[in-house]
């Protein structure tokens, strides 16, 4: 009878939970609409959740520059999710946020095809949405179905990035002497949107540059789980090699294929110029053979180390790397949202009334003097985005603004204007 | 005298075999589907020494404290904070790739000894733990160094650890070093006292806390010499988060059950997880040859390691089955002797 | 005279110190069901008080729940193989690709019903593999866990490929509703009874808690643990239909670190990975609640992401260490 009872209480501890449970269930699923997360947390504010798909110096530098810099001025407040490597913890984010009492999340963490399920639950809790990514065919529906709270996206310019790989391949690849390439395609297999277009952009540079026919298609070669051959028509060596360098066999496995000797390039899609350098350096010395590596990178100590190391030939470690300036993809995301907020959303259309993508220029680096100079510039007390460029987004501080405007003056942001303005 | 180095002679040999027949089978593979071999330059000398180093003090670490039935999730983290503190100490006092290894050591012990203190403590069980000191580790990983981790490429002196002769003292050093701490110290006949009962140990006097917390100690010390040479190899190690550290104690594990069964073959632990080592390093590198995926990859490393874990718990029974077949088989020729010797007569 | 020597007694007996009592307190049928409601309890009050009571809104209530739910689950499912002694960590990648399966039956046949089906016997599936592995082949179930972790999630990214694998977002949404709500309930309750009121849970508890002497008292081991892997298969089944559904794609990376999350859940809610007699079945959801309640009161309180998991993992420690008993010797088992 005794033991009746303490299991009565039990059951009714437990039973008790999951009649709270069942009772959540019953709300409407668009209670949340109508929760705190609609609401403005001190009535003239707005508060901004960021999800961040890696905690690294950038992630840093973007939160001082939110925090610091645009907080007291635009009267906003931001909270930062832990790493979101998966649509699970985004949407886990973002039911957080809400409570928090967000009223807008930008990701950076590029979702591709699932943007209109967290577009679709920002919606029930009256939340702005806008996402590091682009427009392309798997998330074309977010475009064109007119969710009121999707301010569209902000992306760097692929084809302008590709150029400047082109460019450099142009100006320093002799293409009468036989080269082999190796694209380092990292995460694009997992459908990583930035590594897939920098991957692309890469295939697409070579394939221009040759002359060349692939094949397989880009997309096929770059979305490979396997390492594989671009065999094209010109029979150029290119080589695909998928995967992290933080898997295990990975590292091992470039090695092998660069100890083939078939490749003296490595064009690095994801970034990982410091964590490849040793395996290039030692396959350098065994068969005594000059690997070009140029990559995609972001401002830091291991670019910067990289960078001003030399290899056995006494060439740099890493000829030419691209960058971009955290605070000038950071006043794109929050120009998409604050205008979106502050009821200016028809500033973040575009022509045909759809969600417009912002895009930035990345800025190719080729020397570490000139690394050193643009690294001093993103910094706490000279911001590449300033105020002034962050007003000249937005649409209450600026009259008539529309996304095309908003485009040209992110261009015109550009290495040559930072430089006479901060120099 | 002659029969003892006989009996060495044909231990050595059978430990020697097992990753000899490794590279055997990975030369045959590798070569048929690539025309090259598992060795083919410097670099692959290099890459397979300092993976085998950090296998080696990486498995060493783990059967530390699992012998003692005591699993510790967090010497992942334990790495992580070893290489990430000491790394960045010895760069910024400029002591060279010796002083990364040695103050990622120093730090490692420190990890162990609050690791090991805060168990003895608490006495919560070691697998959770490990899991609580791994999210506490994973997050002080990233307080520091403006969460950049540790980057040993281009950082002057550093080279020395690439450095094969380097590297192999270092292997010699680490196997001497345990084989002494485990089978001939005060330390070592204490340890393997309480590996057979800790309620015996502790009633014949042994200090069960001190043991262990020095077995928490050596394996922090351990890990984090693994992680110098994970880093040096991959350049820089970024902080994680998410009990993602994890990953390289489960890495470990085959080498360090391979090595087991190889250490009963030479009666030396020690000695046997270094063949342990040489052998997955083998097979890793020998599939890396073959162009395979990660994903590919593994499924051939972890097949391989489930073959061998059957294998290995069923052993007794596949040698019972054995011994009962020739029992049966000799019982079978006796009858049939005995059959013809009645025919005969 | 027996008066007389009843007063010597009782002014010999020992005066109880805090930490006896503390003691005596654990040591009650009811403390480990208590003491994590209780934790629970101090944690929503704390945090109620810490915001001004936008903690106990009512959206933030059904998100906790609502987020909970899948690892909840999940650490429902694994107390059955907990009490046996035995640790399966593999049940996050075991989810994954069970997800996978049921969303590539999705793709072939675009009906939720087989989506939920496949998934479902996927699950058990594949709990019956590790199953066979440890009894067929007398492994370990951690050691199986292991192997199997890498396996099944090089499994799903070889199965799903770049793009995730989608499924209708509406049909799925409807499920959110009283589908998910009413199978985790009945879920719950099955478990409930089977773990704590029939033959089953005693068993498995009893293995758990002395393995030889269960085993001389005529229980048979391999049944049990069977049991124990198929009930566990039907819950991590059941997660990767909730876990399809809240995302409606799966991507490679599903489920990947999520048998972490339930082994701390499972332990926050007050249940010893190593099983034993005072093993229970609802621990698991406790502690995912738990775990949420962390998660969203310090974010909501704005500590700083980089910190909140060192938060959680000391706060993590403490509790176990309050609700755990403090053993003679040091705590040890052979698990490999």
């Amino acid at each position: 009878m005794k033991m009746n009872k303490r299991f009565g209480l039990k059951v009714a501890s437990v039973g008790l939970s999951a009649l709270i449970l069942a009772g959540c269930s019953s709300a409407p699923s668009t209670s949340g609409s109508s929760g705190s997360g609609g609401e403005s947390s001190d009535g003239d504010g707005y508060k901004i959740g960021v999800i961040e798909v890696q905690l690294n110096d950038e992630s840093t530098n973007r939160a001082t520059w939110f925090n610091d810099y645009i907080a007291p001025k635009y009267n906003c407040e931001f909270m930062f999710s832990e790493t979101c490597s998966d649509l699970d913890s985004c949407m886990t984010f973002i039911e957080n946020a809400a409570m928090a009492g967000c009223d807008a999340i930008i990701n950076y963490y590029a979702v591709g095809s699932d943007t209109e399920a967290l577009v679709q639950l920002c919606a029930e809790y009256g939340m702005v949405y806008t996402e590091n990514g682009g427009r392309n065919a798997a998330n074309e529906a977010v475009f064109t179905s007119n969710y009121e709270n999707f301010a569209g996206n902000f992306q760097a310019d692929q084809p302008a990035t590709g150029k400047l790989f082109y460019d450099y391949l142009e100006e320093s690849l002799d293409t009468s002497v036989e080269h082999g390439f190796i694209v380092l395609t990292g995460n694009a297999y997992q459908g990583n949107a930035q590594q897939t277009e920098i991957s692309s952009n890469m295939l697409s540079a070579l394939q221009d540059l040759y002359g060349l026919t692939y094949e397989s298609t880009i997309a096929d070669l770059v979305a490979s789980s396997a390492p594989i051959e671009a065999t094209n028509d010109k029979g150029i060596e290119i080589y695909c090699y998928p995967g992290a360098y933080s898997t295990s066999g990975w590292l091992e496995g470039f090695s092998a294929a660069l100890q083939t000797g078939k490749y003296d390039y490595s064009l690095q899609a994801y970034n990982c110029l410091s964590n490849t350098a040793t395996a290039i350096e030692e396959v350098e010395s065994a068969l005594n053979k000059d690997i070009t590596v140029i990559g995609f990178g972001s401002f830091g100590e291991a670019l910067t180390t990289a960078m001003n190391s030399t290899d056995m030939f006494g060439n740099q470690s890493v000829s030419m790397s691209t960058v971009k300036f955290t605070s000038l993809v950071s006043a794109m995301a929050f120009s998409k949202v604050y205008n979106c907020l502050t009821g200016n959303r028809d500033a973040c259309l575009d022509e045909n009334g759809e969600p417009s993508v912002l895009l930035f220029q990345m800025e190719a680096v080729t020397s570490p003097e000139q690394l050193a100079e643009m690294s001093s510039w993103d910094t706490t007390d000279k911001w590449v985005a300033d105020y002034d460029f962050v007003d000249s987004l937005l649409a209450d501080r600026t009259e008539g603004l529309t996304s095309a405007q908003a485009q040209e003056n992110i261009y015109a942001m550009n290495y040559d204007a930072i430089k006479a303005r901060l120099g | 005298m002659k029969s003892n180095a006989k009996d060495f002679a044909l231990r050595l040999v059978k430990t020697v075999a097992v990753p000899l027949v490794i590279w055997l089978v990975m030369e045959i593979i590798v070569r048929s589907a690539t025309g090259m071999g598992v060795i083919n330059s410097t670099a692959d000398i290099r890459t397979l020494f300092r993976n085998l180093i950090s296998s080696l003090a990486f498995a060493l670490g783990i059967s530390t404290n699992l012998n003692c039935g005591r699993m510790d999730l967090s010497m992942g983290a334990q790495m992580y904070a070893g290489v990430i503190f000491g790394g960045n100490i010895a760069l910024t006092l400029g002591l060279g790739g010796v002083g990364v290894l040695i103050l990622s050591m120093a730090v490692g012990a420190l990890c162990g000894l609050l690791t090991g203190f805060i168990f003895i403590k608490l006495r919560i069980l070691p697998m959770v733990l490990g899991l609580g000191m791994t999210l506490v580790f994973e997050c002080i990983c990233f307080a520091i160094n403006k969460q950049q981790g540790v980057t040993l490429y281009g950082q002057p002196g550093v080279e020395i650890l690439s450095n094969i002769t380097f590297i192999i003292g270092a292997v010699v050093v680490i196997v001497a070093v345990t084989y002494y701490l485990f089978q001939l110290s005060r330390y070592g006949f204490r340890y393997r006292a309480i590996q057979g009962s800790q309620k015996l140990a502790s009633d014949a006097g042994i200090n069960i806390y001190t043991n262990c917390v020095a077995s928490y100690v050596i394996a922090g010390i351990l890990v984090a010499c693994a992680g110098v040479f994970i880093t040096v190899y991959s350049g820089t190690l970024a902080p994680v988060l998410g009990m993602s550290s994890n990953s390289y104690v489960f890495s470990n594990m085959f080498p360090m059950v391979l090595g087991a069964w190889i250490g009963t073959l030479c009666n030396n632990r020690e000695f046997g997880v270094l063949m342990g080592s040489v052998g997955v390093n083998l097979i890793i590198l020998g599939l890396s040859k073959l162009g395979t995926s990660s994903s590919v990859q593994n499924v051939i490393i972890y097949t391989l390691f489930l073959i061998f874990i059957v294998y290995n718990t069923n052993k007794g029974k596949i040698a019972y089955f054995r011994a009962r077949r020739a029992r049966a088989a000799e019982a079978s020729a006796y009858l049939a002797r005995k059959k013809q010797a009645a025919a005969a007569q | 005279m027996s008066a007389a020597s009843g007063m010597a007694i009782q002014k010999q007996s020992p005066k109880l110190t805090l930490a006896d009592r503390i003691d005596i307190i654990k040591n009650k049928r009811f403390f480990p069901l208590a003491f994590p409601l209780a934790m629970l309890a101090v944690l929503v009050v704390l945090f109620a008080v810490l915001t001004g009571g936008q903690f106990l809104q009512g959206s933030v209530v059904k998100n906790i729940f609502n987020q909970s739910f899948i690892v909840g689950t999940m650490a429902t499912a694994v107390a059955f193989i907990y009490s046996t002694g035995n640790i399966d960590f593999s049940v996050g990648n075991v989810m994954g690709l069970a997800c996978v399966f049921g969303a590539l039956a999705y793709e072939v046949t675009e009906s939720m019903p087989v989506m939920i089906a496949v998934t479902l016997v996927g699950g058990i599936a594949l709990m019956m593999c590790n199953c066979t592995l440890c009894i067929a082949c007398h492994i370990k179930p951690a050691m199986v866990a292991i192997v199997a972790m890498s396996i099944y999630s090089a499994l799903c990214t070889v199965l799903v490929g770049a793009d995730p694998i989608r499924v209708d977002y509406q049909a799925s949404k409807a499920l959110e509703g009283g589908f998910r709500y009413g199978t985790f309930i009945l879920y719950f309750l099955v478990c409930l009874i089977l773990y704590h009121r029939t033959a089953i849970g005693r068993k498995l508890r009893f293995i758990g808690g002395n393995e030889t002497c269960a085993v001389q008292t005529g229980i048979n081991t391999t049944k049990a643990q069977i049991i124990a892997f198929v009930f566990a298969g039907v819950g991590v089944g059941l997660a990767g239909v909730y876990q399809t559904i809240r995302t409606t794609s799966v991507a490679q990376t599903v489920g990947s670190g999520m048998g972490m999350d339930v082994m701390l859940a499972t332990v926050l809610g007050g249940m010893s990975i190593f099983g034993g007699t005072k093993s229970n079945v609802y621990a698991g959801l406790i502690g995912a609640i738990t775990v949420t309640v962390l998660n969203t009161g310090l974010l909501m309180l704005g500590v700083s992401s980089t910190m909140i998991q060192g938060v959680r993992g000391v706060i993590f420690l403490l509790l176990v260490f309050l609700n755990s008993e403090r053993q003679k010797t040091l705590p040890s088992r052979q698990q490999f």
